[in-house]
């Protein structure tokens, strides 16, 4: 039987060491990578040390919003309230393929990013030439990267910025540009860059893909579901299983019988008539 | 200690809406009771597409939507929602974590496929293919014999869905057939498939012994592994 062999670049189990992404584990990665370098290393084939896996690190600690009463964190909680943390995390990731939250956003943002550089070519730092193509943009559309839900100012940019400039990594040619377009955006529709921007500009200044930059963002995000699916799983919350009906409006359809019920209510009522008939 | 945020201070609704389905103890489903009505006078592929549509199938939709969703149904375990669901069954007794991977692969499978089909589900509505049927036409004599037995077993209904009329594949057909039925959204068409195809695929999974790892063709297929030592 002829079969196609399927090539993976991830890993192979060796008698006695493991494989990952041409490093022998035990060898060249055991006590010599973190936990920046690895996630980096799984995601992109590269190693990240010093000041990129601090930055790296700083990321993923600004991405802290466990709130459980958000969206895709809500939806892992209500699951992990059957007692599965995992089956938990599980419904929290598949809410977020596609999500307008999330690291599908992050992804989105850096596609983004990298076509307005393009546009911008050698007039990167010229605002008149920027504002250009943010009103191109804007014409088009909702620009995607500004604005966080319930409030004016996203807390996590705020962090990642002084972060940013603690690892005198703020001259970033994307982190530069969000921040132009910050001004600008903020001066015509009163938002500001998100979260999802900032990360997004981050990590193509670190030299990462769109697809690379959303599975980056997920194994940050994912922190605040593994905090929220073992809390949720522990507690089995019964209101979280099942609110009280108080707590549902009801707006269908209102009650009806079905043509099947209907026909056969018809027919009782002429029972009485059947049964004066020679079928009696 | 009252705590204060943007969620708290936010005007939010207080209540969460129900569309389709009433709570408590005599549930109603787009009004119909389900105990006295549905239960005792339809079948349980009429109660499906009500959930989707909203309406009960008359007679000929009926028997239509119960025979689309039956040749819909069956997904071999050289499918990646059976395969899967077959792994996680070996890994472990829990059939939550079984039904969740094959409902994962189901989805994912199904949208893939409603993918494919996305430039001609507008088409399918009013059943003109012209120009579309050959890049759905049928990949094998056997899988013509199979469209050609779903014409037979909707009977008249074929009337009802004209792209029938053309060569196409088995799974374009059957698409075609649940649009001409009522289901007019893609996400309905992919719900009622998967709603058919999970519990053929939990039991070709719960054929399976929990841990009977040494059972499982772990080298199928073949990977091979690329990277060895690049940069040690």
């Amino acid at each position: 039987m002829l079969m196609p062999e399927v090539e993976t670049r991830v890993g192979h189990a060796d008698w006695a060491e493991n494989q990952f992404r041409g490093y022998a584990v035990n060898r060249d990665l055991v006590g010599k990578d973190g936990w920046a370098s690895i996630v980096s290393l799984a995601v992109s084939g590269r190693r990240v040390e010093g000041n990129d896996a601090a930055v790296l690190e700083d990321v993923a600690v600004c991405a802290l919003a466990a709130d459980p009463r958000i969206w895709p964190v809500k939806v892992a909680r209500l699951v992990s309230a059957f007692g599965s943390p995992l089956l938990g995390l599980a419904a929290g990731h598949a809410a977020l393929e596609g999500a307008l939250m999330g690291p599908v956003p992050t992804g989105g943002a850096a596609k983004m990013l990298m076509g307005l550089r393009e546009r911008l070519g050698d007039r990167v730092e010229d605002p008149a030439t920027m504002e250009q193509v943010l009103d191109d943009l804007l014409s088009k559309g909702r620009v995607s990267g500004f604005g966080v839900a319930f409030r004016g100012v996203d807390e996590r940019v705020v962090a990642m910025k002084a972060r940013l400039h603690v690892h005198a990594r703020d001259g970033g040619v994307y982190w530069r540009l969000i921040m132009a377009l910050d001004g600008i955006m903020e001066r015509k529709k009163n938002l500001h860059v998100n979260f999802s921007m900032a990360t997004a500009a981050i990590l193509l200044d670190l030299g990462y893909t769109p697809d690379e930059i959303t599975l980056i963002m997920s194994t940050y995000l994912d922190v605040c579901f593994y905090a929220n699916v073992h809390e949720g799983a522990q507690q089995r919350s019964d209101v979280l299983r099942r609110l009280p009906d108080a707590c549902v409006e009801y707006v269908g359809r209102a009650a009806r019988l079905s043509p099947r019920a209907e026909a056969k209510r018809t027919l009782d009522s002429q029972a009485p008539v059947l049964s004066d008939t020679s079928y009696r | 200690m009252t705590q204060h945020g943007p969620i708290e201070d936010k005007a939010l609704p207080s209540r969460l809406r129900a569309h389709v389905v009433t709570t408590g103890y005599r549930p109603s489903l787009h009004g119909y009771d389900v105990q006295s009505d549905l239960a005792r006078n339809y079948k349980h592929t009429d109660v499906i597409f009500t959930s989707l549509v909203g309406e009960l199938p008359d007679d000929v939709v009926s028997e239509a939507f119960a025979v689309a969703l039956t040749f819909v149904s069956t997904v071999t375990v050289a499918e990646a929602p059976a395969h899967a669901a077959v792994v996680a069954r070996v890994c472990g007794p829990r059939a939550s974590s079984m039904l969740s991977v094959a409902g994962t692969a189901l989805a994912e499978q199904t949208r893939e496929l409603l993918d494919e089909h996305a430039a001609i589900l507008p088409k399918l509505l009013v059943g003109a293919l012209n120009g579309s049927a050959a890049t759905f036409a049928p990949r094998s004599s056997d899988e013509r014999g199979a469209v050609e037995r779903l014409r037979v077993a909707l009977g008249g209904f074929v009337r009802r869905v004209p792209a029938l009329g053309y060569d196409i594949r088995l799974d374009t057909a059957i698409i075609a057939t649940l649009v001409a039925c009522g289901l007019r959204d893609r996400e309905l068409v992919e719900v009622a498939i998967v709603s058919a195809r999970l519990p053929v695929v939990c039991a070709e999974a719960l054929a399976w012994r929990p841990g009977a790892l040494r059972d499982y063709p772990m080298d199928l297929p073949r990977f091979i592994y690329g990277d060895r030592n690049v940069d040690a």
